[in-house]
């Protein structure tokens, strides 16, 4: 028997509802850069571009049929591209993603209803109920994989590479499951029958198994990433701390030195003489200045070795500052939070021309059974947050934005919390730790 | 108005930060007296708790800061107390006066006006008060003295100090809008906190002055940021 091929050809909305629903999860999963009416504009002009592109590609075949077919894909890719914050780059890999779990459930959905309904002469109503069950299911499914609230990292950057694949396993996907239906009257076409809508549902069911495993490994590899970027940044710290002690060892040994001196600038009779020890006496002097007490030994090494290098770039580092109690927190972690913190600190306030305004302060005190850190200082350029973070101002964001992380991290080691303000030019990072009795 | 007082025993200091605080004033357009002493002893003489703002020098040649500073406390608990130093690492003896902050010589506009608006923002925080009912009449309760409000329902139990337990019909909505700018937060549906009795926080309670209250999950990221932020000193 001969099966009338047309009678086979999925109808354009079927494709078209599909592409659009399946655009609108993954711009709902990702940061959006359009909000309210115009979100609302960009995708209903989406979907009726999808509608008519669709309905015109269905009653064509050949090179026609592949220039509205590649319409209607870059028709999702404009709406993916405006509506969510990502690069080019990443909206070409969300758009390949898109597109093979479009492809996938409206054939699926349209097998479903050739078997159950067209073939039985079933009517429109039948069609509809299918339809409707069918997408409701497998994209509701595809939302709850996409929106998986615990999965870290939360966003993926694809980079050139990524995309490559994704891309040509889209296509690769597309061109195997579709070959028949642009070119009917191929051998290849006749002999599959009805066969032809399984294998286009089995083929793209492999390529959106094949991008789903895909993206796991690439948030995989991103984690392993993060892990390690945040890791050295935390040991850097430590070892930073090591270098200052060596250097506190130097100023304390200085600092005897200084009464030897006392003693020759006494006994010397020449004043031009008397008054060069002076001025190095003073310099030394001023060295010793940099010297930050708080009561704990970590914290005071922290901040004198920082208050050298602020000093070298001109900026105050000042504390007030009762670390006393701070002994419960490993040395490792005090590092990681003083040094990130003042680093941070320190990357703002050099932009800051006005001498009178790069200044550091650190507070460290006790209130009920809690000890606050918080760090003070001004700011010029204005600052973007990202769950509750602000968004690094270095250039390349994947690389930077660890040293706050890191001391987020530290403080939930402890049970605390870090908090960040920024308000009339005012910095201020809070670090809340709940006191323990030191057990070892 | 607000009064502040400077005790600097430089007269060049003096002018300093006297042309700060004037500075401060007109540009925040706040009324603003200022009272200049030269050394820690002259403040003592006749004290009269009616500063709002003590700027003290730690080194004074008759009486330093740090000593003027204990003997205030001991007559004045609520002045606000900023230490005007040459150090750059401020003696932590300091929180032992309860001193707000610091400055450092010589003195800074941006820092000058970066304390002063802590300091200001403090002193123009007034007190809330509750009228509760008790067996003989209404009391005016101070907010800082309620440990924390619980839902009953449909009415209020207030805790207050002293294992004292009084009872409203009041809604915790009502409670919340009205005490939530005074340091209060809900860690519950049913308990409205105040931030400054809190000893601990666990995963699932917080000891509010020795009572454990439960946490509810979703609430308790918002309540470690409204705790971090009200110890931390900036304004809820």
């Amino acid at each position: 028997m001969m099966i009338e091929l047309n009678e086979m050809v999925m109808p354009g909305i079927y494709t078209s509802i599909a592409e659009w629903i399946a655009c609108l999860i993954f711009i709902y999963c990702s940061p959006r850069r359009l909000k309210g009416w115009k979100l609302a504009f960009v995708l209903l002009a989406t979907l009726l571009v999808l509608i008519a592109v669709n309905e015109k590609r269905v009653h064509t075949y050949g090179l026609p049929w592949f220039g509205f077919m590649a319409l209607g894909l870059a028709a999702m890719y404009a709406c993916i591209c405006l509506c969510a914050g990502q690069s080019w780059l990443e909206a070409c890999y969300t758009w390949a993603n898109a597109f093979v779990l479009a492809e996938f459930v409206a054939s699926l959905t349209w097998e479903a209803v050739y078997y159950f309904s067209l073939r039985m002469q079933g009517s429109i109503s039948r069609n509809l109920l299918i339809m409707i069950a069918l997408y409701t299911i497998c994209f509701a499914l595809a939302w709850l994989f996409e929106k998986r609230p615990w999965r870290e990292p939360k966003t993926i950057h694809a980079r050139g590479w990524d995309t490559g694949s994704a891309v040509i396993i889209a296509i690769a996907v597309f061109s195997i499951s579709n070959i028949s239906f642009a070119f009917q009257d191929t051998l290849y076409a006749q002999s599959l029958g009805v066969g032809m809508l399984t294998v286009r549902t089995v083929v793209d069911f492999a390529g959106l198994m094949l991008l789903y495993a895909h993206k796991e490994n690439l948030r995989e590899v991103q984690l392993r990433f993060e892990l390690e970027s945040m890791n050295k940044l935390f040991h850097s710290q430590y070892e930073q701390y090591h270098r200052y002690r060596e250097n506190d060892e130097i100023i304390k040994k200085q600092y005897h030195d200084l009464k030897h001196q006392i003693a020759m600038i006494r006994a010397e009779r020449d004043p031009k003489k008397q008054e060069h020890y002076l001025a190095r006496l003073n310099e030394s002097l001023e060295l010793y200045e940099t010297q930050h007490k708080t009561g704990n030994p970590v914290v005071d090494t922290m901040l004198s070795g920082q208050s050298m290098r602020c000093r070298e770039k001109g900026i105050q580092l000042i504390s007030y500052a009762d670390a006393a109690q701070l002994d419960f927190v490993s040395a490792m972690d005090l590092c990681s939070i003083f040094g990130n913190a003042l680093d941070n600190a320190i990357e703002c306030v050099e932009n800051i021309k006005d001498p009178e305004k790069r200044q550091i302060t650190v507070y460290v005190y006790v209130k009920n059974q809690f000890i606050i850190i918080r760090f003070e200082n001004f700011y010029n350029q204005p600052l973007h947050f990202k769950d509750g973070l602000p968004i690094t101002t270095k250039r390349n964001q994947v690389l930077h934005g660890y040293g706050i992380r890191n001391i987020r991290e530290n403080a939930r080691k402890y049970g605390g919390n870090v908090n960040i303000h920024a308000e009339d030019g005012c910095f201020q990072l809070l670090v809340l730790l709940p006191i323990k009795q030191n057990t070892h | 108005m607000l009064h502040i007082a400077i005790v600097e025993d430089d007269p060049k200091y003096q002018r300093e930060l006297q042309t700060a605080v004037e500075r401060y004033a007109r540009k925040h357009k706040e009324l603003i007296r200022t009272s200049i002493f030269s050394d820690g002893d002259e403040i003592l003489e006749n004290y009269t708790a009616n500063y709002d703002i003590i700027l003290l020098d730690i080194q004074m040649r008759r009486m330093d800061g740090m000593r003027a500073a204990e003997r205030i406390r001991e007559l004045d608990t609520n002045v606000i107390l900023v230490f005007v130093t040459q150090m750059v690492n401020f003696a932590v003896q300091g929180y032992a006066v309860n001193a707000m902050d610091f400055l450092i010589k010589p003195i800074s506009y941006p820092s000058m006006e970066r304390v002063l608006r802590k300091a200001v923002a403090l002193c123009k925080k007034h007190t809330q008060y509750i009228t509760v009912p008790t067996s003989k009449g209404l009391l005016r309760l101070d907010a800082q003295k309620i440990y924390y409000f619980e839902s009953f329902s449909h009415r209020i139990i207030v805790h207050a100090e002293e294992g004292k337990e009084y009872q409203l019909r009041e809604t915790m909505r009502k409670m919340e809008e009205t005490f939530g700018p005074h340091g209060f937060f809900r860690c519950n549906n049913c308990y409205l906190v105040n931030l400054s009795f809190v000893e601990s926080v666990e995963l699932g309670t917080v000891v509010v002055a020795g009572h454990q209250l439960a946490i509810s999950r979703p609430r308790r990221k918002a309540f470690m940021e409204a705790l971090t932020n009200y110890l931390g000193g900036i304004k809820v």
